[in-house]
């Protein structure tokens, strides 16, 4: 894969329109799954259009993989049915729960990291793999408590369940830097404990700050800004760790226009100097 | 009941009914679980104001916002799936039943009107011409056609929806439409009672 085709977007509706008519210089884009769920319709249409012009991504937000109740079959089997339909490159989930006794609740909430949790992931994990008939990317969250259930540090929790599962990794660098501050991790060694093969997939994005208590500073994951120098620094690490792979900027609100989205995204390109190729 | 179901029970009734959070080891434990007790109200607020654009332009930002927190404040009204293109059927009889909107009777109807458009628009895909369909009376509708009827005219707030500027007047009612979608776009056509009559025998009960 060239270099420069490893950098993506994350597309959101309000650029729809504009991404099929300009059809930008970017190597791919992502997507949320479940907003295309619907068996036809114009959103089908326009997402099968824009696969006929580039490498797409599906990223779900809700399969719910951590949930204790196991997988919703409906959001199963539609996510399947866009998978077949669209071919993507890559299928993306995260570390989180959110469905209970038959209630969605609409946030990636935390799961503690111990052999119970880690049970749950593993088999939910592979049904899902098993359904698709493909491997899937698990990212980390952003994270605001810590459970007293934990047993184990969340990168030790993840890279074992990968490795249990063939799983990949969707390395979210924002969420490292957010979720290491508001639990006072070291970021390089959340990094550095993450094995070299396993990332096939990153994200960048925009936080926040909010003071929750007097002097009491928590980082939020808003995706509503700029990637910040800090995060910058960390993604430089981490290729340089990893190698270079396919980088995505995510963006979710207060969302910019799309050229000034594109120049977000080109940025990523000053860290493949030196890279005569990449290892994804 | 197994640990990590009781510890998501436990996360679930501390989110959304207050209930304890002896669970959390962090500090400020309140406050953090405050943002993501924020990130699910945004969420579900985001997704109705998708699915309900008119409401709130009717309605104006802030009320609306309001109103949607207040509907996402029972668990009841939670979504059923982490799909949530196709939740928000119940925020129209909600909105019916707020004391504060009782200068706005017609907020019911229309956002239901809305509602029918929203999953016309995600319906499954067949090929029918429109006039054939309303004129020969089918024993089945599409599955992405709708027959929708009100009290209010519904047919005007609209017009005043898309043009703002128009003022809105006491039109007549009641109103009585078919929405569909036969190409890629949802289209309202709006009919005489009789016809509405004679496709209600064919349609989905919605209204």
């Amino acid at each position: 894969m060239a270099q420069h085709n490893l950098i993506g977007i994350g597309l959101r509706h309000p650029h729809y329109k504009q991404v099929l008519q300009d059809q930008p210089d970017i190597g791919w884009l992502e997507v949320h799954s479940e907003n295309f769920f619907h068996s036809a319709g114009p959103s089908i249409d326009f997402i099968t259009s824009v696969r006929k012009k580039y490498p797409i991504s599906l990223h779900g937000i809700g399969l719910s993989l951590g949930s204790a109740d196991g997988l919703n079959q409906e959001h199963l089997a539609k996510l399947k049915g866009l998978v077949d339909r669209l071919d993507p490159f890559l299928v993306s989930e995260h570390l989180s729960w959110g469905y209970l006794d038959g209630i969605y609740i609409p946030d990636l909430l935390p799961v503690p990291y111990n052999q119970e949790s880690f049970d749950v992931f593993a088999k939910n994990i592979t049904t899902t793999q098993e359904f698709l008939g493909r491997e899937i990317l698990i990212e980390n969250p952003s994270t605001y408590i810590e459970y007293k259930a934990s047993k184990q540090h969340e990168v030790d929790f993840m890279t074992s369940l990968c490795a249990a599962t063939g799983a990949k990794l969707l390395l979210d660098i924002n969420n490292v830097s957010v979720s290491c501050f508001n639990h006072g991790w070291d970021v390089k060694e959340y990094i550095n404990a993450i094995p070299i093969g396993l990332v096939k997939e990153i994200h960048l994005a925009g936080h926040s700050s909010e003071e929750i208590a007097p002097g009491k500073i928590l980082r939020i994951d808003t995706h509503d800004r700029n990637v910040c120098p800090e995060v910058w620094d960390l993604y430089g690490h981490a290729i340089s760790r990893f190698g270079l792979i396919p980088t995505l900027i995510e963006w979710d609100s207060k969302i910019p226009n799309l050229e000034f989205l594109l120049k977000e995204a080109s940025k990523i390109a000053e860290y493949f100097t030196g890279w005569p190729h990449a290892k994804a | 009941m197994q640990k990590l179901k009781f510890i998501q029970k436990a996360f679930s009734d501390a989110l959304l009914e207050n209930g304890e959070i002896s669970f959390i080891s962090s500090d400020h434990p309140t406050a953090r679980l405050n943002v993501y007790r924020h990130n699910v109200i945004s969420n579900m607020s985001n997704a109705l104001s998708i699915t309900f654009p008119g409401v709130w332009k009717l309605l104006g930002e802030e009320c609306a916002n309001s109103l949607a927190h207040a509907f996402c404040q029972s668990k009841s009204n939670f979504p059923r799936s982490g799909c949530l293109e196709g939740w928000g059927r119940g925020f129209p009889d909600f909105l019916s039943q707020r004391k504060e909107l009782a200068s706005v009777p017609y907020i019911r109807d229309y956002a239901l009107y809305e509602w029918l458009k929203h999953i016309s628009y995600g319906a499954e895909k067949t090929l029918y011409n429109i006039d054939y369909v309303l004129n020969n009376r089918p024993a089945k509708l599409p599955p992405d056609m709708f027959i929708f009827t009100s009290n209010f005219p519904i047919d005007k707030i609209q017009e005043v929806v898309d043009n703002p500027a128009l003022d809105y007047a006491d039109g007549a009612g009641p109103v009585f439409c078919v929405i569909c979608r036969p190409v890629n776009k949802v289209v309202t056509t709006w009919v005489a009672e009789e016809l509405y009559s004679l496709l209600s025998k064919a349609a989905r009960v919605d209204c």
